[in-house]
């Protein structure tokens, strides 16, 4: 007789790309191409649930029984058919217990000098009231971070603010000593901070350089586009002068490329235009682009239809990459290089992100947060830099996450890719920052069909694009 | 997975912790005294093997004298011997570091960093030694500058360091080294022979080099290039500093490798004469990794790898090869020349008649393998 | 595996994963040791084209191209990569079963 048959539908996800049938394994977030024996044997399957191997053998009349079983056997082993037994469980992990922190950001001055309207940051404070982190604190998180990990390979410090560029002073200290204090450790330490680019200057750019800085500079595309949001405490637009200030920064900076940060609000959804604009005309080495979905000032949140509008665009420029990507060339679109990258890999996550467990955020004080965008916010912080980690009440934030149970997530095809979406964006839409972001699921969901799309034809077309572009972008 | 397998595997891992948690008891700065001081007038061997220690044999008895446990890690376990025969100057913890150990007390007296700053990952690739009078050490150190993203090879340099210098030794005086130089002894005139390339002849006080044997560049009419693996700088009780090649020489008039005559030779340097030789000693039939002259009679040459073997050089015959249980590295020469003892690889030393060539004993070390240490034989 | 192709990283390394959990026996050792794409005489043929000037057996040799890494044998670099990989066999004659194969890191 044999065990009745069933599709583990849940761990399975099918995508047709140019006629190959290619099947998404979701719990290790592996990608497969069908041979046309096990399409048949899935779609038997959806067809006539539990049916016996010996019933499908008999269906499959132009296979030999021994392929048939084989196919099975493959499919058993990788829990697309289940037999009845119990499957494993996809997060092995129940409990955080363990914090491999590799990044702390430091949020050096909650004051800045521009007032762009759909800033997310709750402490945000005129330059002249704003409140600055001070060297013994930017000092004590260092420590905790070395005490915390001493074992990790590279570490990472991010300056944020406000502007960080306000408290360049700060950030200097900060450089001299975590170089030394790491080489003595014998570990590489790297900096990197997103700017508003009005407060550069050509010896600062220089002192950057010279530290090998990453850099992320805020531009919200051509003129007119940057100018209705990135505005100063007086309202004026800063096009002219960021652009004017990111291409000295571009025509000196060496050690490492510079991208552009793109917020997409209200209105803005022209995707393709503004990467032509910082890619092609101003020469940014990339462009990466953040939709507002769960601003604080609801005003500012992209609307239903506009957000449609927003994935249609990056489909569309997604179409332009895969073109560029078999001509082996690169149009520095972030977004789709995350997106590859993820799918490469095979990275499967089973939280949205490495806040609180690879990363805290530090505001002035030394409160330890999720990530920057918390800092300042509302929700609690989880100890502090003087006294440590909150371990066990960041463990218990993070479990939370980590039970997809009732919840959307727990049968979604994408769940081990968006995770459930950023904390700060459900803290935000829902004051709830375990809620899951339900509000573009769909959306989430096509544009990974899209990517597998690109992404199998690029391997079938031109793997060496992944090689030179994609692999070098490993997180570790 | 086989149980069977799991299981035996279980308990070579238990074994295998419980020799090490025994060794980990001891701190690493004061080595505590194991065994008894040296006897004035004996005759000693030392060898160095995994998981971190130093043997001393008495070779009257052939057996294990006493065992220092060594700081940090092995790797590679070279070693020297200062000439009043009190401290052994070992090459450990991963290429890094050098440390003389007070043989009589196994406490350690020097060590010298080969990195000169915390950027730098810098190796000695077995090239050291003690001048003639033991003052000073010598070595050829090979620095990496590692930068946040990349590496940055540095020039290498020859550093002098002062043996009275303690356990934070730093260099006295640093020269420009030629590079690719694995074995070193130094002359009774105060020259330091390196043998790189070609073997080197430098003056310790001024940096100023110049070769004194010829080796890759040596002019040899008919004669191919030599081919030289040496990492052993054995002190051998004639003073000699010898190293094995292996050469071709071609018929007169031809330049066929296929019809060449395929040689093993010895470079030579008496380090108390100063006297240099190049010289066959016989056909090439098997390979030896160290080779060493007789004390009772300099026309016969030892080799070993596979089979320990005996030539007569002037006939440049093959007189007598005996077989091994496996290969070893490493031959030294009693001081009267009647015991051959080989060492290297596994963990056991081999005794030999050196003229009958029969199989004497077997010295089996605690620990594991000596790998390519350097067995250094001396009369206290 | 037959009927799926492994197109990605991670499916690459389930594939050989299921594999694996398909052989019950005894798991023979799956690096291939001493086979170098170089032709330095001693691992894989002597100097004269032969076996019998190969170090004798192939484990009292394993250490002493480790420690050094010597590049043209195809061991692990026991100098600076993974100056662990013997500890669990010292002597490599009798406990060469404890040597691993290895792997870079990998942060999963």
């Amino acid at each position: 007789m044999g065990a009745q048959l069933n599709l583990v539908e849940q761990n399975l996800h099918l995508v047709e790309v140019s006629s190959k049938q290619l099947l998404f394994h979701i719990p290790s977030s592996s990608l497969f191409e069908l041979d046309g024996l096990t399409k048949q044997v899935i779609d038997l399957l959806r067809l006539r649930p539990q049916q016996t191997a010996e019933q499908l053998v008999g269906e499959l009349s132009g296979f030999t029984e021994q392929q048939v079983s084989e196919t099975i056997r493959e499919m058993v082993a990788l829990e697309l058919i289940s037999d009845g037994s119990p499957l494993t469980a996809e997060i092995g992990l129940k409990k955080v217990t363990e914090f491999p922190l590799n990044t702390v950001v430091l949020n050096v001055n909650t004051g800045c000098n521009l007032s762009c309207s759909y800033c997310y940051k709750e402490d945000l404070d005129k330059p002249s009231a704003g409140k600055k982190m001070d060297f013994i604190t930017a000092k004590q998180s260092v420590e905790m971070l070395i005490e915390e990990s001493p074992n990790e390979e590279r570490y990472n410090i991010v300056f944020f603010g406000g502007e960080p560029l306000s408290n360049l002073s700060l950030i200097k200290q900060v450089v001299e000593f975590a170089e030394a204090r790491f080489a003595d450790l014998g570990k590489p330490v790297d900096f990197t901070m997103t700017t508003n680019a009005t407060l550069l200057t050509e010896e600062i750019v220089d002192w950057l350089n010279l530290h090998r800085f990453g850099i992320s500079i805020s531009m919200d595309g051509p003129k007119a586009i940057h100018d209705k949001n990135r505005i100063t405490v007086g309202g004026q637009g800063t096009y002219d002068v960021v652009s004017r200030k990111a291409q000295m920064l571009l025509s000196r900076y060496r050690s490492r490329p510079v991208g552009a940060r793109v917020t997409l609000t209200k209105g803005i959804t022209d995707v393709e235009r503004i990467w032509d604009h910082l890619f092609n005309e101003l020469g940014f080495s990339e462009v990466g682009f953040a939709p507002v979905t769960s601003g604080d000032v609801s005003y500012f949140n992209l609307s239903d239809e506009e957000l449609v509008d927003v994935f249609k665009n990056m489909k569309a420029l997604g179409q332009k990459y895969l073109t560029a990507a078999l001509e082996h060339r690169n149009i520095g679109f972030s977004n789709m290089h995350q997106l590859i990258t993820d799918i490469h890999e095979g990275n499967k996550k089973a939280l949205p992100c490495g806040a609180g467990v690879a990363m805290l955020a530090v505001d002035h004080e030394g409160g330890l947060n999720l990530c920057h965008r918390f800092t300042g916010s509302d929700l609690d912080t989880f100890g502090d830099v003087q006294t440590g980690i909150d371990k066990s009440r960041l463990g218990e934030f993070l479990d939370q996450r980590l039970d997809r149970s009732n919840t959307g997530c727990e049968s979604c095809r994408i769940r081990n890719l968006c995770s459930g979406g950023c904390y700060h964006e459900s803290y935000a839409r829902f004051e709830d920052p375990t809620q899951p972001v339900y509000h573009y699921c769909e959306l989430l969901r096509d544009w990974v069909d899209f990517g597998i799309e690109v992404y199998s034809r690029i391997m079938a077309e031109n793997p060496a694009f992944i090689d030179s572009y994609i692999s070098p972008r490993r997180a570790h | 997975m086989n149980k069977k397998n799991t299981l035996r595997r279980s308990m070579a891992a238990m074994l295998a912790t419980v020799t090490l948690g025994a060794t980990a008891l001891i701190s690493s700065t004061v080595m505590a005294a194991q065994g008894p001081a040296l006897k004035s007038g004996d005759e000693y061997m030392i060898v160095a093997n995994y998981p971190n220690q130093m043997h001393v044999l008495d070779l009257k008895s052939d057996s294990i004298y006493k065992t220092c446990d060594m700081p940090d890690r092995f790797g590679p376990g070279a070693l020297q011997v200062s000439p009043d025969k009190k401290t052994a100057y070992i090459l450990n913890n991963g290429y890094e570091d050098i440390y003389g150990v007070d043989m009589d007390t196994c406490e350690v007296t020097f060590h010298a960093r080969m990195a000169a700053s915390k950027k730098e990952r810098t190796k000695t690739i077995y090239a050291f030694a003690l001048s003639y009078d033991g003052k000073e050490l010598y070595a050829v150190q090979n620095p990496t500058l590692m930068e946040r993203d990349h590496y940055r090879v540095q020039p290498t340099r020859l550093a002098v360091y002062s043996t009275d210098a303690g356990v934070n030794a730093k260099p006295i005086r640093t020269f420009p080294s030629p590079r690719l130089v694995t074995a070193m002894q130094v002359g009774k005139d105060g020259g330091l022979y390196m043998a790189g390339a070609d073997i080197y002849k430098m003056d310790v006080k001024t940096g100023e080099y110049e070769v004194s044997v010829p080796s890759r560049n040596w002019k040899r009419e008919r004669y191919v290039q030599p081919d030289v693996l040496n990492v052993w700088a054995v002190q051998t009780p004639t003073q000699d500093f010898t190293i094995l090649y292996t050469t071709a020489r071609f018929q007169e008039g031809s330049e066929d490798l296929n019809t060449a005559d395929w040689l093993y030779g010895y470079f030579n340097i008496n380090l108390e004469t100063g006297e240099t030789e190049t010289k066959d000693f016989g056909p090439i039939t098997e390979i030896y990794f160290t080779g060493t002259r007789s004390p009772k009679d300099s026309n016969i040459m030892y080799g070993v790898l596979n089979r320990l073997a005996k030539y007569d050089i002037e006939k440049q015959t093959l007189l007598k090869a005996a077989e091994l249980d496996h290969s070893y590295y490493c031959i030294t020469v009693s001081n009267d020349g009647s015991k051959l003892y080989l060492a290297g690889t596994h963990n056991h030393v081999a005794v030999f008649d050196a003229d009958t060539l029969e199989r004497l004993n077997t010295i089996t070390l605690p620990g594991g393998d000596m790998s390519t240490t350097t067995a250094q034989v001396f009369i206290r | 595996m037959k009927h799926l192709k492994p197109l990605n990283n991670k499916a690459q390394l389930l594939d050989s994963a299921v594999e694996e959990g398909q052989v019950e026996e005894v798991v023979a050792m799956q690096s291939i040791a001493g086979c170098t794409a170089t032709t330095d005489p001693g691992w894989e043929i002597d100097a004269f084209g032969g076996v019998t000037s190969l170090c004798q057996p192939m484990e009292s040799d394993l250490y002493g191209c480790a420690d050094p890494c010597w590049w043209p044998a195809q061991v692990p670099d026991m100098m600076n990569t993974y100056p662990d990989w013997n500890e669990k066999a010292h002597k490599s004659g009798e406990d060469w079963r404890n040597l691993g194969t290895v792997f870079p890191g990998d942060n999963d």
